[in-house]
């Protein structure tokens, strides 16, 4: 019997071993492990062994069941093994071919860079405020001291609807606007983006651009105030090494004023050279005039403005070297933001 | 303006480096835009005399010159038909240098040496226009008398550096050298000196010969004049003509130079009279009479209205003041006598004029920004001294002057505590009061005020902040600190509208549009061709006064014009996937020709055509359809919080209206979408189809809630049913679902159709409609008894509409 057994053990090892398929071996462990296997058999023909014998057969066909249990485990991992691995095989792809992408959407370069912008100055507590794309003389001009046949208008040259009626030349009337909406002399802090028109259309200029005003007024505001202020906003967008100029200037709606320049590395992706200075915005103390033309007491409080053209912070920022693109919305242009 | 710094020498020192200067000048609100070096390109250019010109053996369009050139003797070939022996001209010598890097060397042409060549001023960078006389074209042929062998550096002051100033309009002062040289003296330190003015008159005193008067003040404050006599009218010396030339300006004759000359120097305008040809010798500053015609120096008879301001003598308008003098009372070659004006005019006025007209000039320009009446008396003395040091007449004494209401000295007060606060520095007083006084200020202390005052020349000054400017960009910009600003405003809002604007540019970039930025102007034929009827709210379009071209005359009503513009650009450039949106304002008047600010209304409009996907492996070929432009008007819907809003066929006649739907909520439209009427699409050559959406910000403001409220989640599962039903043609979905939910009421969750069918297996007139149906009650688990009950009541319903559970 120990031998039967013994050949039983052989014999069902080399078929298992043979075994190509995870079922073929399935088969061969019922064949011999099953109720009707051939192993069972055998454990069932043990009662008609003598006392003395019984537990020591026992023990060889439990350490023979064992064996094959261990075998067929064995053998059904490395089957399943090879099967994954065929698979795998089958199923591997060309990862060259093209990517599958949502056909996304994208924001105006514009509207990215007045994001930009807007978030920046309302992380310092500024207001949004808005004021009309087309403007009365009064708010455009008279408010910010610039009286008719003022010499400073040729700086700006208008689309004009009526004699009294225009279309903005700048973001500034929203700062006439929001001075007259608050209680004379309350505090205010405020951004205004918008689009703006002037008369001017070339490789350089085009009619309709965009710019962002701002406006602080308070008791004690120093023009260290908008030094600081600019500073802080400047390196915040285009980076920490950016340097900043402030340059004396004139504007009939700021004493004193400057012109800002900026010159920086990290972020131009144009090949300008290292100190070359490119001009990025102006501003200066509120005129005297300009709080008293809006009821405010320039005895009591003061306060800064300044305004930067978005299209030229935009082409700084993302390396843009052509105006027209901002206004063309090809889409190879648009998706590029 | 343009200022020689070797001219400047005569009114300051100056001994720092040109580019060094520039950039203070610059950071000081001066700015210096370009430091021209007119000679610094051009080395061994020499004057030479020509001795001979002779044909080219081998070409008939060459000459060979020989040329003497003070130390040797040239042969030069050269293509210029102008030159003749005995001529003086430019000569740049073998082994010179050219403006741009031109370099020239010997060479042979059509086999005959050449040793140089001889230039055209265009060649040497100068402006013909400057010269008078010359000829334009070919070599530039010098006076006679200069000798030759000069060095061209020498004869045309190239070695000079010149300032190209580009000034602020404030500052009317730095209009002029002697402005400008107070301003380098408080930057660079030095003392400016004026020029000593003494003129040696002779014969009758002016009184009496000639009268000056003027209307009123307010538009002329000052006018003087002077008489000059035995004149003899001619060229200016080398010396002024090259001056008035490094200032941009072409000589004429010696008494226009010289009244330039003095403009340039003082920045007070000068006019010339021919003292016989103006009537009773007397010049009147008044406004003019309607329709009274002047014709001007250019030859053009001028029609001029009461708000142009003329000299006028006995007989009428002779000059147009500030702007341009006439043409009969021009001075000429015969002119004996010489009426001499300083006036000072009002420029507003003159800038009204010169627009009008269309006459800019160097005086009109100077006027405008302002002239100093103190200066008036001493420049016209200074035009006489000038005249008479040249010999080219004689001053009859005395001057005549009307100036009626003298400017007042300016003062102001203020402190150096207030002057510190207001730029955020602590200068001790003594540096405040230094930096003034470099300006010219006169300063006097009493205890801790300063009273500053202002120079004549500085008519910008008239205030605190104006002393605070001049302290703050002396004492240098890049000096003071960086701080922050106290503020009682502590947080930042936005308006509604902002925040709808960005969360609906947000929910459509996330479908797919790309974000476009047109202009705000259209022309009216583009709404035509999309199909707007002319009676339209459309039309109703504001007009500008001065469109920038003809394609803009109107301020848009709608976004679409100027978004089917970037389809059309997009097409061209053979880009196939056209996805856009843009936000912005249109414009309606409240009536017709405006009076008042139109209504502003914010509007988010989409068009799209062409794939949806970008073309090419693995991605699905599919165009964009009804179904993707509807499904972007809800999800802008969902992106601002509007719920419950009713869909109805669009009335926007732009629309197929077949293919077009509105949202609506309390009647109000929130979006009309769908596909463009085909008439719009062919009239814009687009093939296929476009679809289009549109929502007034306004009405979405009303209803947006842009909140998210939490539903809790279910706690007893969901059971669900497919039904698929046979339904007429012409019943919607909508009412289909609708009838459904009524059936069941608030326990139907969702009922949504999965399958739509027509065709084979389905009757004529029928449609196949299927819906997965999923029905819950939030208290407990359903049973089955439940839910068929309800699925019952929803067959019925169906049936009461005509339709039928179809057979599974």
């Amino acid at each position: 019997m120990e031998k039967e057994m013994q050949m039983l053990r052989e014999k069902a090892l080399a078929e298992l071993g043979q075994s190509r398929s995870e079922k073929e071996l399935q088969d061969v462990k019922v064949s011999y492990l099953g109720k009707k296997g051939k192993l069972t058999a055998v454990l069932r023909d043990m009662k008609n062994l003598s006392a003395e014998e019984r537990p020591v057969m026992g023990a060889l066909a439990n350490t023979v069941r064992r064996d094959l249990e261990s075998a067929i485990a064995d053998k059904m991992e490395a089957l399943k093994k090879i099967r994954m691995e065929k698979k795998l095989q089958e199923e591997t792809i060309d990862i060259t071919l093209p990517a599958r992408h949502r056909a996304a959407g994208h924001l105006h370069p514009l509207t990215k860079t007045l994001r930009l912008i807007t978030e920046t100055f309302m992380r310092m507590g500024y207001s949004i405020e808005e004021g009309p794309e087309m403007e009365s003389d009064y708010y455009n001009f008279h408010c910010l001291n610039l009286p008719k046949d003022h010499p400073a208008r040729d700086m700006q040259d208008s689309f004009y609807i009526t004699e009294d009626i225009l279309l903005r030349t700048h973001t500034s009337p929203v700062q006439a606007r929001t001075m007259q909406k608050h209680r004379p002399n309350d505090p205010i802090r405020m951004i205004s983006p918008g689009r703006v028109f002037r008369w001017d259309n070339d490789a350089t200029h085009s009619p309709v651009f965009h710019q962002v005003e701002g406006l602080v007024i308070d008791k004690d505001i120093h023009f260290s105030d908008l030094k600081g202020t600019l500073e802080m906003f400047l390196k915040e967008l285009f980076g920490a090494d950016t340097k900043i100029r402030f340059r004396a200037s004139y504007f009939p709606f700021t004493e004193p004023s400057a012109e800002v320049d900026i010159s920086f590395s990290s972020r131009t992706h144009a090949d300008t050279k290292d100190a070359e200075w490119l001009e990025i915005l102006g501003c200066g103390m509120v005129h005297p005039n300009v709080l008293r033309l809006n009821r405010y007491d320039p005895e009591k409080v003061n306060g800064f403005a300044f305004g930067m053209g978005v299209e030229r912070i935009a082409m700084l920022l993302y390396g843009i070297d052509d105006l027209r693109h901002f206004y063309e919305n090809d889409m190879r242009f648009l998706e590029q933001f | 303006m343009n200022a020689s710094l070797k001219w400047m020498r005569d009114y300051i020192d100056i001994t720092g480096e040109p580019d060094q200067m520039a950039e203070i000048l610059t950071d000081a609100g001066i700015p210096v835009e370009h430091v021209i070096r007119p000679g610094a390109e051009i080395s061994r250019v020499v004057t030479g005399r020509l001795l001979s010109v002779e044909k080219h053996p081998q070409a008939d369009h060459l000459v060979i010159c020989q040329v003497d050139v003070g130390t040797e003797q040239l042969q030069i070939v050269t293509g210029a038909p102008n030159v003749r022996p005995g001529q003086i001209v430019p000569v740049a010598e073998p082994n010179s240098r050219l403006p741009g890097g031109v370099k020239i060397k010997s060479s042979k042409l059509r086999g005959v040496k050449s040793c140089g060549m001889l230039c055209s001023m265009q060649e040497l960078g100068l402006d013909p226009d400057l010269f008078p006389g010359a000829e334009k074209n070919g070599i530039f042929i010098l006076p006679e008398t200069t000798p030759a062998g000069i060095d061209i550096h020498e004869l045309y002051d190239l070695d000079d550096v010149i300032f190209e100033f580009e000034l602020t309009p404030n500052r009317a002062d730095c209009f002029s050298m002697l402005g400008l040289a107070y301003e380098m003296s408080a930057l660079f330190g030095g003392e400016v000196r004026r020029p000593s003015v003494s003129t040696g008159d002779q014969g009758e005193p002016v009184e009496g010969r000639a009268r000056v008067s003027l209307e009123d003040p307010r538009f002329c404050s000052r006018f003087c004049a002077r008489l000059l006599e035995n004149v003899k009218v001619g060229p200016s010396p080398e010396w002024l003509t090259e001056r008035l030339r490094s200032a941009g300006i072409r000589p004429v004759n010696n008494i226009v130079d010289a009244a330039n000359y003095v403009m340039i120097e003082y920045g007070q305008p000068l006019h010339t009279y021919d003292y016989d040809h103006v009537a009773g010798h007397s010049l009147h500053c008044r406004h003019a009479e309607e329709g009274e015609k002047l014709t001007t120096l250019d030859g053009e008879e001028r029609t001029l209205t009461p708000a142009d301001l003329v000299i006028a003598d006995e007989k009428g308008a002779v000059c147009i003041a500030g702007v341009m003098g006439g043409l009969d009372s021009e001075v000429t070659e015969s002119t004996s006598s010489v009426l001499l004006e300083a006036a000072v005019f009002n420029g507003a006025s003159v800038r009204r004029t010169s627009r009008r007209i269309g006459l800019r000039s160097e005086a009109s320009g100077r006027y405008e920004r302002g002239v100093n009446p103190a200066q008036t008396k001493e420049a016209l003395d200074r035009v006489c001294q000038i005249l008479t040091e040249q010999g080219a007449c004689t001053a009859a004494p005395g001057m005549l002057d009307v100036y009626p209401c003298p400017a007042e000295e300016k003062k102001i007060s203020t402190s150096a505590q207030k002057i510190n606060r207001y730029i955020g520095i602590s200068l001790p007083e003594e540096e405040i009061i230094q930096i003034l006084r470099k300006l010219h200020f006169t300063v006097e202390k009493n205890g801790e005020e300063i009273t500053a005052v202002v120079p004549d020349f500085r008519a910008d000054v008239s205030g605190e902040a104006d002393l605070c400017e001049e302290v703050a960009r002396i004492y240098g910009y890049e000096n003071i600190p960086l701080t922050t600003p106290y503020s009682q405003v502590s947080k930042g809002v936005m308006d509604k509208e902002t925040e709808i604007m960005m969360s609906a540019a947000d929910a459509l970039r996330e479908d797919g549009l790309s974000e476009a930025v047109t202009f705000s102007f259209m022309h009216k034929d583009s709404l035509k061709k999309l199909n707007y009827p002319e009676t339209d709210r459309v039309y109703q379009a504001i007009p500008i006064l001065n469109p920038i071209s003809e394609e803009y005359p109107f301020v848009r009503t709608t976004l679409l014009p100027g978004l089917m513009q970037a389809v059309q650009y997009n097409m061209a450039q053979k880009n196939e996937r056209i996805a856009l949106f843009e936000t912005g304002h249109v414009f309606y008047p409240k009536s017709l020709p405006i009076t008042e600010l139109p209504d502003e209304e914010l509007m988010i409009a989409a068009v799209m055509t062409g794939p949806v996907n970008e073309p090419g492996y693995p991605n699905e070929k599919r165009n964009y359809d009804f179904w993707d432009v509807k499904g972007m008007a809800e999800d802008v819907m969902a992106a601002l919080g509007i719920e419950d809003y009713e869909i109805k066929r669009s009335q926007c006649p732009v629309f197929h209206p077949g293919q077009s739907a509105s949202f609506l909520k309390d009647g109000k439209i929130l979006a009309d979408f769908g596909e463009l009427h085909p008439a719009a699409a062919d009239n814009y050559g687009i093939h296929g189809s476009i679809y289009g959406l549109v929502c007034p910000v306004s009405v979405l403001k009303d209803f947006s809630t842009g909140e998210i409220r939490y539903k809790k989640l279910p706690k007893f599962p969901a059971a669900e049913r497919d039904l698929a039903f046979l339904i007429p043609a012409g019943v919607s979905n909508e009412t289909v679902t609708d009838t459904v939910r009524r059936a069941v009421g608030n326990h139907m969750e969702t009922c949504f159709l999965f399958d739509i069918y027509e065709g084979e297996q389905i009757p004529e007139g029928w449609k196949s409609m299927a819906y997965a149906l999923k029905f819950r009650d939030p208290e407990k688990t359903l049973t089955d008894k439940e839910t068929d009950e309800w699925v019952a009541d929803i067959i019925r319903n169906v049936e009461k509409l005509g339709g039928r559970l179809r057979e599974q």
